[in-house]
């Protein structure tokens, strides 16, 4: 009787998770962030890329969120990285390496931390994939300093990023 | 007494007293400047400083503060002795008696000229006359003093026809109405003669050989305050009007620089000088500032007339600033018309820094920049491909902002922990130490303000218990503004009975290059948005939210001294738009004025923090985990 209950469970976990993956399937790509940091990495499940164009001689702006930055609120952990490139379309910064500023809070009542002045973190960028329009990158390693004093050591990371309409 | 109104020829000067006269005069004002400072924690011995709206005030009160530093030590050096009368000079006690009467009613002159240091004086001089007068009672009781009063007795009884026929001549010239001045500087000297003999009897024995001395007195001190209020206050009007009069003409300038730009594209200023928009924008932030500080004269002045906590140039600061806020778009709406695209770029940078730094000078909360975003917009909106590079630049930059302001607030609330706020500290309560007073008047005291409101003691014992408690003790402050890009000051305005000077002493260097980073910032390219011309104007300037510090020094002034002798550079004690607010309940003839100099432990900029070598955080700091 309890074999057969178990059975049950085991299939119907099955058809829920099939039904799931289904469904995931079909959504479009909303990105992904994992943050190598002591002693647990942190995955964050959504990571935006957009390139923005100033167009008065300056480099563009590479900026990657992990929240909508025009929404009133932020959704946690949230990230910033903000860095600069000469490159001037998002799918060509495959390849390229940028160095960017980080900014980066666990949670709304957790310190925030940011990078020192003068540091930054490199970002590798790998692939670009034009089906789910994404962007693949290495992320490098990089302390930060957190607003309470503390340091929160980042050992890379890896990045899919969606990327946003650019701005020009 | 027969020239009772008639100066002798004797006192006609020479042409070598003359001289003389101006030399002595040229040292005594060079020797007045050194010692007129103010009391400090370092010098509490130096007198208030005097405003001298009134002619002659500032060279009397030297004059006063200097009878008093020698009739102090008199006083002290005969309490010494008070165990033993006989010790006692009897010359001594007839020549500070005298002198002390007489620099008492000086003083009250003072205080008819609404100097601080009047009534301050007035309340010292009290002290030491109280002193005095049992030091000359215990003499009389001595042998040597009760053979000494019965020479007085008879000397006295012997004068007394001449005396008697003195005060008829008095009170004819009373009656005459004859020149006030003269009939006070002869009572005055025939006063100082009595006292120097009456110091020795009780108050009910001098009344016997004063006869009606002290009434006349009185009836010619009442008739020459009448006019000599009459005149002061005249002269107190002069000084309104003339500071009230440059502030419309300000307002009138404003008004004339916005129609001449607009009819002309361009604007007169200096005579003849053409001027180009942006700099007739930034001659209007200049016109504010120095009208509003002529209000702020005109309106301690009016302190002084009415010596009531009212601020009577609200509706003339409100009509500058009306002119001001209109002056300001308009001005930006002339440029739309009449710059060349190519040249929008330029001027909307210039704008923003103007616009930056005017707002962070103001009382209301981003009233300016609220005014001028609109017109800017439509500026920008000229140059299609500028506005998007405007509008790019926003995006680009705004995320970086928003996080290290939050960063930044985060670390001044955990480092405000250090210190108390102003406001708590300064409104904490002490028990008196009195050590340090004379010692007359060393009793044990009673738990006081840690700053008094109100000058209630000799402003030296004041300094010398505020300096105690304060000197040495951590302090946080709100919105700091620099004096000038160069200057070594910065300044915490004006509020609830005290300011602060701090030193500019902590280095931005490495947060401004961090901040112009992040903000796009080089050296052909500046900021594009307000939030960022706001970030980088004052981090540049070093305008702060906040700063924690210690008390280096304190000093104290009277508020309506501040006020009046106020220079125009001084405007950053008053906030654009506003005047400075006396404690509503108080006189403010009698409000005091604390100067806190601070040095810095650490200043909270909008998007950074900057902290002092000891403040800063050790490098064995604590790897947080991430959740």
């Amino acid at each position: 009787m309890s074999q057969a209950l178990e059975t049950a469970k085991s299939k119907t976990k099955s058809i829920t998770t099939s039904a799931v993956e289904a469904v995931e399937n079909n959504l479009p790509e909303s990105g992904e962030i994992t943050l190598h940091i002591e002693p647990n990495p942190i995955t964050i499940s959504n990571a935006n890329i957009e390139l923005i164009s100033i167009g008065d001689g300056r480099p563009n702006v590479v900026q990657i969120t992990t929240y909508d930055p025009d929404a009133s609120s932020r959704s946690y952990p949230a990230l910033l990285l903000h860095g600069i490139s000469n490159i001037s379309t998002t799918p060509s910064l495959a390849g390229e390496k940028v160095q960017c500023d980080v900014y980066y809070q666990a949670d709304q009542n957790s310190p925030i931390a940011i990078a020192k002045p003068g540091e930054a973190i490199t970002v590798e960028f790998q692939q670009y994939n034009p089906t789910d329009n994404v962007l693949t990158a290495k992320l490098g390693t990089i302390s930060l300093r957190g607003s309470d004093d503390s340091v929160i050591h980042i050992d890379g990371g890896d990045l899919l990023a969606v990327i946003r309409e650019e701005t020009k | 007494m027969s020239n009772f109104y008639q100066p002798t020829a004797a006192a006609q000067p020479s042409q070598l007293q003359l001289v003389l006269a101006s030399c002595v005069a040229l040292i005594f004002v060079s020797t007045m400047n050194q010692v007129m400072g103010n009391p400090t924690s370092e010098n509490p011995s130096q007198p208030l400083k005097t405003h001298a709206t009134i002619d002659g005030a500032a060279a009397l009160a030297s004059e006063l503060h200097k009878i008093y530093l020698e009739e102090l030590d008199v006083v002290t050096k005969m309490y010494e002795k008070r165990t033993d009368p006989t010790r006692f000079s009897d010359r001594q006690i007839s020549k500070s008696a005298g002198r002390i009467w007489k620099a008492r009613r000086d003083a009250k002159h003072l205080e008819l000229m609404a100097e601080p240091i009047g009534a301050d004086l007035t309340r010292k001089l009290f002290l030491l006359a109280v002193q005095i007068d049992q030091f000359g009672l215990s003499y009389s009781r001595t042998p040597r003093g009760s053979q000494m009063m019965a020479k007085l007795i008879t000397k006295l009884k012997r004068d007394q026809p001449r005396f008697q026929k003195f005060l008829q001549q008095a009170a004819t010239s009373l009656q005459k109405e004859s020149d006030p001045d003269v009939f006070t500087k002869q009572m005055e000297a025939k006063g100082m003669e009595m006292r120097e003999s009456l110091v020795f009897f009780s108050p009910l024995e001098q009344k016997k050989y004063l006869f009606n001395f002290e009434s006349l007195l009185n009836a010619g001190d009442v008739r020459q305050r009448k006019l000599r209020s009459t005149q002061y206050r005249a002269q107190v009007n002069d000084r309104i009007n003339s500071e009230v009069a440059k502030a419309a003409a300000a307002s009138k300038e404003i008004k004339r620089i916005c129609q001449e730009l607009e009819d002309t594209g361009s604007v007169t200023l200096d005579g003849n000088e053409k001027a180009s928009g942006t700099q007739a924008f930034a001659e209007i932030c200049r016109l504010w500032a120095q009208g509003s500080a002529n209000l702020t004269r005109a309106n301690a002045l009016h302190w002084m007339i009415s010596n009531k906590a009212a601020n009577e140039n609200s509706s003339d600061i409100a009509t500058l600033k009306n002119a001001t806020m209109i002056a300001l778009p308009s001005i930006i709406n002339s440029l739309t018309k009449k710059t060349a695209s190519d040249q929008i770029p330029r001027v909307y940078i210039e704008l923003l820094r103007h616009v930056s730094q005017l707002n962070r000078r103001t009382s209301a909360h981003n009233q300016v920049s609220q005014i001028c975003t609109d017109p800017l917009i439509e500026l920008v909106q000229k140059n299609p491909a500028f506005a998007g590079s405007v509008k790019a630049y926003a995006r680009a930059t705004s995320e970086p902002l928003k996080w290290r302001s939050r960063f930044a607030n985060e670390q001044a609330k955990s480092l405000s922990t250090q210190q108390a706020a102003a406001e708590v500290l300064l409104n904490s309560k002490s028990p008196v130490d009195a050590s340090n007073r004379p010692n007359f008047a060393r009793r044990p005291g009673r738990e006081t303000l840690m700053i008094s409101k109100t000058f209630n003691e000799p402003v030296d014992w004041m300094i010398d218990e505020t300096a105690k408690r304060l000197v040495g003790k951590s302090i946080k402050e709100n919105r700091l503004i620099r004096l000038a890009p160069n200057s070594q000051t910065g300044i915490i305005p004006y509020f609830n009975g005290h300011y602060a000077n701090v030193a500019m002493s902590l280095s931005v260097e490495k947060e401004l290059a961090d901040l112009k980073h992040a903000l796009l910032i080089n050296e052909g390219h500046s900021a594009l948005s307000l939030a960022g011309m706001d970030a980088i104007s004052s981090a540049e300037m070093q305008d702060y939210l906040s700063i924690g510090g210690v008390i280096q020094r304190v000093q104290l002034e009277a508020l309506l001294t501040r006020f009046i002798s106020f220079p125009d550079p001084a405007i950053a004690l008053v906030p654009l738009g506003g005047l400075p607010q006396p404690t509503s309940n108080l006189a403010p003839l009698e409000q005091t004025c604390w100067r806190l100099d601070i040095v810095p432990k650490w200043v909270h900029h909008r998007y950074f923090t900057v902290r002092s070598i000891e403040t800063k955080p050790q490098e064995s700091t604590i790897t947080r985990a991430s959740n």
